[in-house]
């Protein structure tokens, strides 16, 4: 294999491993907080992605901006409606919860728009590719890694420094202490839905431009990619997500790179079971984070 | 002496109260089938198939309900026996022409219930190849790892193509699961459920599941005993994939997908995950529940075919159920209580409240 194909790897690994951060913080933000594992994210993704086919006349920046108003706004109402009420239950209630609430988003999205897929016109910009120097790299992948590389620094500055931030992070460090603190349980926690529906929208935004179909389970391979890397990288810590995004990416394109043609079509089975037996070796997780480790 | 002799006596009525809620659930799924046997050919065949779910929310229920772990991958499992009893009873001469199968196992032909047997030792099998990783990695962790299972077997389902007919799945399987096949093997799932209740195995993951930290401090490995659980409870789920591929005739990966792992898991906890009775009323509940629904759906027609008018309300009826049970009453209908007939007289048992107490167990 030589180096120029190596590296027309590398930027594929990179851009899908953007993809997967996506998924995977969008999960991992509100696992930190409030133990709960977003089964329903790949919903929010479904709406935003149905958004993107109902929406078509506006220019660009107000689609996008009404899309993600859709899914923050969808993301609230989840937590209003379903997770406030099961809020302090443990976390395998809320886990059912929230796979009930994917479920029935998914049968009400087949109720109202039919269980067949539809195709959604790409942006033209987004299939043309840059050449530089002997590379071709598709321009998608460049957005994809720019829009997460810029969300990923606004996200850091935002829990880093803004005053809200900082108290959803004292709330994922110990949401009992924090309230004693005087953090407000809801305003958290509804920031945290308001931040994940906005990844969602993103991430839903990027990966109907990438397959250009949308339909009621577009969002179930995502969550699943999600949650094999917010596991690799250790439920409960963001930067785990990212990092196991990322490694996840890798592992998907070097499989996809060196599998025998014959075995390409179970390359995801091929990742999944990479991802177990690293976890063989490292159950907690390549990054562990305090809150969730049990001393016994 | 009187002290000994007392505790001889409780160990007695213990006993006796495990066996009378054993004997009421098998008695209530006799009844139910009964009374639905004598209904419509659709009616017996909808009967059929929710007794084969009964067999995985039972299956589901050893693991889950007793360790506490989430799995979202016993329908994995379940296809597993799907397809393993699949390739022992489908006539040489289809396997031939539909298949492309080593030679051996074009000539091996097993009887219905060798078929299921052998689904339900290769999804064990599995379960003990995948049980020990998994379970390594702590509760909530294990039970997220099962879903990359059931997608890691749904993917194999549906590209190996030699075995298992990919993506369009497999055919020509002789439809011999009937009523009485798919009631003996629900009634033998709950014995298998309440054999190992009484076991010492069962304590353990159960000491587990109350308090992980405490179980460790006092000698439990509670790594290997979830393990045996996980692979007991996917033998369980393995023999109704074998029935059930013997029931449906042909089936394609999409049968053993999040579908039905939903209606299961739905089953499962609206019953109340933590008893047997709990997963036993689960599905007969969810049963009648979705039964009603797709009446209502509108498309019900009497025949082999079956054009619902809205497809997914029924989907999004038994959402909705599972989502009140769970803001309602997290624990369940049965509230983690096991029933018996000896109970009917003091039914305040299932007033609400009692359900919402944390941890409270009933030892059957």
């Amino acid at each position: 294999m030589n180096l120029h194909l190596v590296i027309e790897y590398v930027i594929d690994g990179i851009s899908l491993g953007s993809l997967y951060a996506l998924f995977a913080l969008g999960i991992g933000l509100l696992f930190g907080i409030m133990r709960l594992i977003n089964f329903a994210h790949g919903e929010l993704m479904m709406i935003g992605a149905y958004g993107l086919f109902f929406i078509v006349s506006p220019p660009w920046p107000v689609r996008i901006a009404v899309i993600l108003a859709i899914t923050v706004a969808a993301a609230l109402a989840m937590e209003r409606i379903a997770f406030r009420p099961a809020r302090g239950a443990d976390p395998d209630t809320l886990l059912i919860t929230s796979f009930a609430v994917s479920f029935l988003l998914q049968n009400l999205a087949i109720l109202i728009f039919g269980a067949l897929p539809r195709g959604v016109a790409i942006s033209p910009f987004l299939t043309r590719s840059v050449h530089v120097g002997s590379y071709t790299i598709p321009n998608i992948d460049l957005v994809t890694v720019g829009v997460t590389a810029v969300l990923l620094a606004g996200l850091g500055a935002f829990l880093a420094r803004t005053r809200i931030g900082v108290q959803m992070r004292a709330a994922a460090e110990n949401f009992t202490m924090a309230r004693l603190l005087g953090v407000r349980a809801n305003t958290v926690i509804a920031s945290a839905f308001a931040l994940s529906g906005l990844l969602a929208g993103v991430a839903s935004i990027i990966l109907v431009q990438q397959t250009g179909i949308i339909g009621p389970t577009i969002g179930v391979t995502p969550v699943l990619a999600a949650f094999v890397a917010t596991i690799l990288g250790g439920l409960g810590s963001l930067t785990g997500a990212v990092v196991g995004g990322y490694f996840l990416g890798a592992v998907t394109v070097a499989l996809q790179a060196t599998l025998p043609l014959a075995f390409r079509s179970y390359r995801d089975a091929f990742v999944f079971a990479a991802v177990l037996l690293v976890l063989v070796l490292r159950p907690q997780g390549l990054l562990v984070h305090r809150s969730t480790y049990t001393r016994v | 002496m009187a002290a000994e002799v007392s505790v001889r006596r409780s160990v007695r009525t213990e006993l006796a109260s495990r066996v009378a809620s054993l004997v009421t659930l098998l008695a209530l799924v006799a009844l139910v089938t009964g009374l639905a046997s004598l209904g419509s050919p659709v009616l017996q065949n909808v009967l059929v198939n929710n007794l084969i779910n009964l067999i995985l929310v039972v299956g589901l229920y050893i693991f889950v309900g007793n360790t506490g772990v989430f799995s979202f991958g016993h329908i994995g499992f379940m296809a597993i026996g799907a397809y393993s009893a699949g390739l022992v009873r489908i006539p040489e001469e289809t396997k031939v022409s539909l298949l492309q199968l080593p030679p051996w196992l074009e000539r091996a032909h097993l009887t219905s219930l060798e078929a299921v047997l052998l689904g339900a030792a290769l999804a064990a099998l599995a379960a003990a190849i995948v049980g020990l990783p998994l379970m390594r990695l702590g509760g909530l962790t294990a039970g997220l790892g099962t879903f990359a299972i059931l997608n890691i077997i749904n993917i194999v389902a549906a590209n190996w193509n030699a075995f298992t007919g990919g993506s369009t799945g497999m055919a020509g399987v002789p439809t011999t699961t009937g009523i009485t096949a798919a009631l003996s093997w629900a009634l033998i799932a709950i014995v298998i459920a309440w054999l190992f209740q009484q076991t010492r195995l069962c304590l353990r993951v159960r000491a587990s599941r109350e308090d992980e930290p405490a179980a460790r401090a006092l000698g439990i490995k509670v790594v290997p005993d979830r393990a045996l659980a996980f692979v007991l409870s996917a033998f369980v789920c393995g023999a109704a994939g074998g029935l059930y591929g013997q029931l449906a005739g042909s089936f394609g990966p999409s049968a053993f997908f999040l579908p039905t792992t939903f209606t299961v898991v739905a089953m499962l906890v609206v019953g109340g995950r933590y008893s047997l009775s709990g997963a036993v009323v689960g599905a007969l509940f969810l049963a009648s529940v979705s039964e009603g629904l797709r009446r209502l759906e509108g498309g019900f027609h009497i025949g082999a075919l079956h054009v619902a008018s809205r497809p997914g309300l029924q989907e999004v009826g038994l959402a909705a159920a599972l989502l009140l049970t769970l803001l309602l009453r997290p624990r369940g209908l049965t509230g983690g209580t096991e029933l018996s007939f000896t109970d009917v007289g003091r039914l305040r048992r299932f007033a609400p409240g009692r359900g919402r107490r944390k941890h409270e167990e009933s030892p059957a």
